[in-house]
């Protein structure tokens, strides 16, 4: 330290003189005080201080570490030149110091503003307080983990400074955060702010047990139709209202972002950004992605970096194996919280439920050797020994309700199909219809001809053929008037259309008029096509029946008036699949299918419109089938080999991921309608199909026994 | 909170921070979210939002801010990092200085002037940030005449009857700057000195569950450390052993890193953390009699006479404000 010795003088800003230099030096200053300043806490600072406490701001929090590692909080005020601390009276005290006792400040970290706090001891007594040197011990004044927010300095700022706000802002600010502040840590303050959500019991004791004894690390693994989703909203939900979470990721297989988007709005209010939408992942709080995209070379690494609260992943089983990057991948993202979902943690063996349990605990169940010695039987990898101990380590991570477990009455669906004989004119379009898109699927458009009907048009027009003549004559007519046509064309179109216009009233059409009046009650039509749902619409009013029409070219609020009416007044709803996600329609139980999408999901959210948990009635379900027609052969795949419309909610999609097919169900159905060079060759490759289902159901089952027998089965 | 309050703090927020909106239906309204806020509301351009709950049900595209909700809540937070000071004046008669060591005094007040002493209300949220998350509101007083710190949990509603904006213009404001940096440590301190053993309760329970968690973790890696040295110990058999070598020290080595990284991730879980943010602070103007502290000796007593008397038992009698 380079020796400087000097006094400060009172200035005109200065309150106290009483400070005196000893020695300056570059990172650190030794001085006396005199007066009892400082031991009330102040220390009035010199010209020669001020260089060691280079702060622009008028307040700063100094933090002073003393011999016995005591941490003393001060603030600095730049504009009056002191700074004030409570505890320097106590250091000074417990320090033996005396009025001539030179205190040194020693800068540690500029960036942490921390500072050593010491005596210094003259040379002499140094020397003669190493002989007969007493060992004082002190105990931290304060060493709880407290952090003062910086913006209190602000406060205190502006405080200082006379610069106040009107009362009715500052106010208000308390009012709001009177209103944030938890009453009762067990109400979840989730329920009180979701839509539509009629949490059960079975969801509720997975959300207390998530946040409570599972600390946020679960697994859960509720039989399908049970709610997962709606549990892991929950707990999101209640962490981020808990001010628990922050940054949220949820990982889901590309097919399912829009679903868990819309679930995630619709009935928490809660608006996740898809990650094509923000730039970079830091930037967005609440983030879904695929699996697969967040894995991806151009992605991994920008995930790996962010520090997550909580992540969310849907179909854990996808994580089944340790040696797959999908697994490495979520491993190495870091988290506080992790929810796992899954049906089915265990599909083929018990060592993919320790990988599972794996990423969420690491050393729950031991190592692998250690877990494969103590559970696994040796002939059948799926069937535990030791299952009551495995199950008991399992209940500590895991959870999994059955629906007999719940005590919900889940309604049944009952289907009743109405096979239809096209009438000779209708069988006649069809087949031309059919011939004219398999010839033209292949050629047309081409570089020479750009103009042409593209493949997505072609099958749209066999699927309004499905739905309705007259759905298809609009279509046809648009086409035939537009000038995008005009020059590529021989006369098929127009062929195709007079066809259509000599049809007169369908077959499906009059079923459907001997179904109603057969019935009496409230029923929901579904089409895919405007132009089907025109013609019923005027139809059925025609013959006196009262009609709601729902679709996604209505406003909002005429969407709201139009499902009122329905619940209220009229017999009908005549509904495209454009709307009506999350509407609650439970108060109707009889469904028809006029038409049928080749996508089996669409499908299953039209019944899921009315079955779904809260409904207590048993559903109907109608399909209106015209025979040998593609929509028959979808029907038969559908109803005949995987029983789609006895399934439970959310089996259907579990069955058709055991088909490992990178294309959807509708693609390969497009592939089939247009590969076939007959209508002998489409039947068959149906038929194929058909065996395929048939074994991705037997998987399932499969599944499903094998998992009651290990989690619920006898030791 | 009623729905009317709500909106005057969301719009107050918006003004803030540069948010315009339009009322585009009947208890609807839409803003348009500048590239500077957009992070905060999660990277939307446009903000269509109520504060009905029957019109969000009905339109689950708007985002209902209502008590409760999280948009709600990420603004008051953000409100509260806005920092607010605001000062009130004190309508009631002016109190008597205090009096020291004799309570029971009487006191023959002779041309004595009044002036406004100040108290200062500091309102705290502690966020106590564990394995849970609790959130307490305190509000301390800080009187230095009195030389007093009262601290309560909850915060203080101020009366708006009994005060006002506006000073009365014939009253001088005692100014006192200096203290107020000590009144906010000693605020905290008290603060501190009321959460100490709940504080080190969470934390003992704190470490428990880390040492659990950390044991078992590292007693996982470990022994998979273990497992991989047993292989390494084998590859001599291997025709490539050479090769084999390397891919299981590159296997120890992510382990270790895994290991590093999981520690540190359990610590981070299981730390526990008490952030105390000043939410505002009130300066509470006092009607006092008497001459402000620091005004020199001869003034005051040219300017006034105090003549503490004393009369009987000071349990019995008590300094009652002088008008």
């Amino acid at each position: 330290m380079m020796t400087n010795t000097t006094t400060a003088k009172r200035g005109p800003g200065m309150k106290s003189p009483l400070v005196q230099i000893n020695t300056v030096g570059e990172s650190g200053i030794a001085f006396q005080v005199k007066g009892k300043a400082f031991q009330e806490g102040y220390l009035f600072l010199t010209p020669e201080m001020h260089r060691l406490f280079p702060f622009k701001e008028e307040l700063s929090s100094i933090l002073f570490v003393d011999e016995a590692e005591v941490v003393h909080s001060a603030i600095y005020h730049k504009g009056r030149g002191y700074m004030v601390c409570l505890t320097f009276g106590e250091w000074w005290e417990k320090s033996g110091m005396r009025e001539g006792d030179q205190i040194g400040i020693e800068l540690i970290s500029l960036a942490e503003r921390k500072y050593k706090l010491s005596r210094v001891m003259p040379e002499s007594a140094r020397a003669a307080s190493d002989v007969d040197a007493v060992t004082v011990s002190m105990k931290p004044a304060a060493d709880l983990p407290i952090h003062y927010t910086p913006g209190n300095l602000e406060v205190l700022r502006k405080l200082i400074t006379g610069d106040f706000s009107p009362y009715a802002e500052t106010g208000l600010i308390l009012q709001g955060e009177e209103m944030n502040a938890r009453t009762d840590e067990q109400d979840l303050l989730s329920l009180k702010t979701c839509f539509g959500v009629s949490a059960y019991q079975h969801q509720l004791n997975t959300v207390h047990s998530v946040l409570g004894r599972y600390n946020g690390r679960a697994l859960l693994a509720d039989e399908v139709g049970l709610g997962k989703t709606i549990e892991a909203g929950l707990i999101l939900k209640e962490y981020l209202l808990r001010g628990m979470v922050r940054k949220v990721l949820i990982l889901t297989p590309a097919s399912l972002i829009t679903q868990w988007q819309q679930e995630l709005k619709t009935k928490f209010d809660l608006s996740f950004k898809n990650h094509n939408e923000i730039p970079d992942w830091e930037q967005s709080d609440l983030v879904i992605a695929s699996l697969d995209t967040a894995k991806s070379q151009k992605n991994q690494k920008s995930v790996q970096k962010v520090n997550y609260d909580l992540l969310i992943i849907d179909e854990a089983h996808k994580l089944k194996n340790k040696k797959t990057q999908n697994w490495k991948f979520v491993n190495s993202i870091k988290t506080k919280y992790l929810l796992m979902l899954t049906a089915t943690p265990i599909q083929n063996d018990l060592i993919e439920l320790f990988n599972l349990i794996t990423i969420l605990k690491p050393g729950h169940l031991s190592t692998l050797q250690k877990f494969k010695s103590d559970f696994l039987a040796e002939r059948d990898k799926r069937i535990p020994k030791n299952s009551l101990k495995l199950r008991a380590m399992l209940s500590e991570i895991m959870i999994r309700h059955r629906r007999s477990d719940t005590m919900i009455k889940f309604p049944q669906r009952f289907v009743h199909t109405q096979t239809i004989t096209l009438k000779p004119d209708e069988a006649r379009l069809y087949s031309e219809l059919t011939d004219f898109i398999r010839r033209r699927y292949f050629t047309l458009p081409t570089h020479n001809n750009p103009r042409g009907i593209n493949r997505l048009t072609l099958i749209l027009l066999q699927k309004l053929m499905g739905s309705s003549t007259q759905a298809l004559k609009r279509a046809l007519t648009k086409m035939i008037s537009s000038n995008f046509y005009k020059d590529d064309f021989d006369d098929s179109l127009k062929r195709l259309l007079d066809l259509a216009n000599n049809v007169g009233m369908s077959r499906k059409t009059e079923v459907l008029l001997e179904l109603l009046g057969n019935l009496n009650e409230k029923l929901i039509i579904f089409t895919q096509f405007r132009g089907t749902q025109d013609y019923l619409t005027d139809l059925l009013r025609e013959r006196g029946y009262t009609v709601s029409v729902f679709n996604g070219q209505l406003s909002q609020t005429e969407k709201d008036a139009c499902i009122e009416k329905f619940r209220n007044e009229n017999q009908i709803l005549i509904s495209t699949e454009s709307g009506g996600e999350g509407r609650n329609l439970q108060f109707c139980k009889v469904l028809v299918n006029y038409d049928l999408p080749w996508n089996p999901m669409r499908i299953e959210q039209r019944i899921g419109r009315i079955h779904r948990l809260g409904q207590t009635d048993d559903v109907h379900i109608i399909n209106l089938s015209a025979s040998d027609t593609i929509e028959s052969y979808v029907l038969e795949l559908l109803d005949k080999k995987i029983n789609m419309f006895r399934l439970i909610i959310g089996e259907l999609e579990m069955i058709l991921g055991n088909m490992h097919s990178k294309k959807t169900l509708e693609q390969i159905i497009i592939d089939i309608v247009t590969m076939s060079p007959n209508q002998e060759a489409m039947k068959r490759k149906f038929q194929t199909l058909g065996n395929k289902l048939e074994r991705a159901l037997k998987t399932h089952q499969d599944i499903t026994r094998s998992q009651e027998d290990i989690f619920n089965g006898n030791e | 909170m009623e729905t009317s309050k709500i909106q005057t703090l969301v719009f107050s927020f918006m003004d803030k921070v540069g948010i315009s909106r339009t009322q585009s239906d009947a208890g609807v309204w839409s803003a348009y979210i500048p590239e500077a806020e957009r992070a905060f509301f999660n990277g939307y351009e446009f903000l269509h939002f109520t504060f009905d709950r029957e019109i969000a049900e009905r339109r689950r595209e708007l985002e209902l801010i209502c008590p409760g909700s999280f948009l709600l809540r990420k603004i008051v937070d953000r409100l509260v990092e806005i920092p607010k000071v605001s000062r009130l004046f004190s309508n009631a008669a002016p109190e008597l200085p205090a009096t020291g060591n004799h309570p029971g005094e009487l006191r023959v007040l002779s041309g004595c002037k009044a002036h406004y002493r100040q108290q200062v209300l500091f309102h705290f949220r502690v966020s106590i940030i564990g394995d849970q998350r609790t959130e307490q509101l305190f509000s301390a007083l800080a009187d230095p005449a009195k030389h007093e710190i009262s601290l309560k949990e909850g915060l203080t509603g101020i009366d708006l009857t009994t005060f006002t904006e506006t000073a009365d213009p014939a009253l001088p404001i005692q100014e006192s700057g200096e203290d107020l940096v000590r009144l906010y440590l000693q605020a905290c301190r008290t603060l501190e000195a009321s959460l100490e053993d709940r504080v080190r309760e969470l934390q003992t329970e704190a470490d428990e569950a880390f040492r659990e968690e950390l044991e078992k973790v590292q007693a996982y890696l470990e022994d998979q450390k273990k497992e991989l040295q047993k292989k390494r110990e084998n590859v001599c058999f291997h025709l490539y052993f050479f090769q084999k070598e390397e891919e299981i020290d590159k296997m120890v080595r992510e382990l270790e890193n895994e290991q590093t990284r999981k520690i540190e991730e359990l610590k981070e879980k299981h730390a526990l953390k008490i952030q105390v943010s000043l939410i505002n602070a009130v300066v509470l103007c006092i009607p006092t009699l008497g001459l402000p502290t620091g005004q020199t000796a001869t003034r005051r007593k040219r300017d006034s006479n105090v003549f503490p008397i004393h009369l009987g038992s000071p349990d019995r009698l008590e300094a009652r404000p002088a008008v």
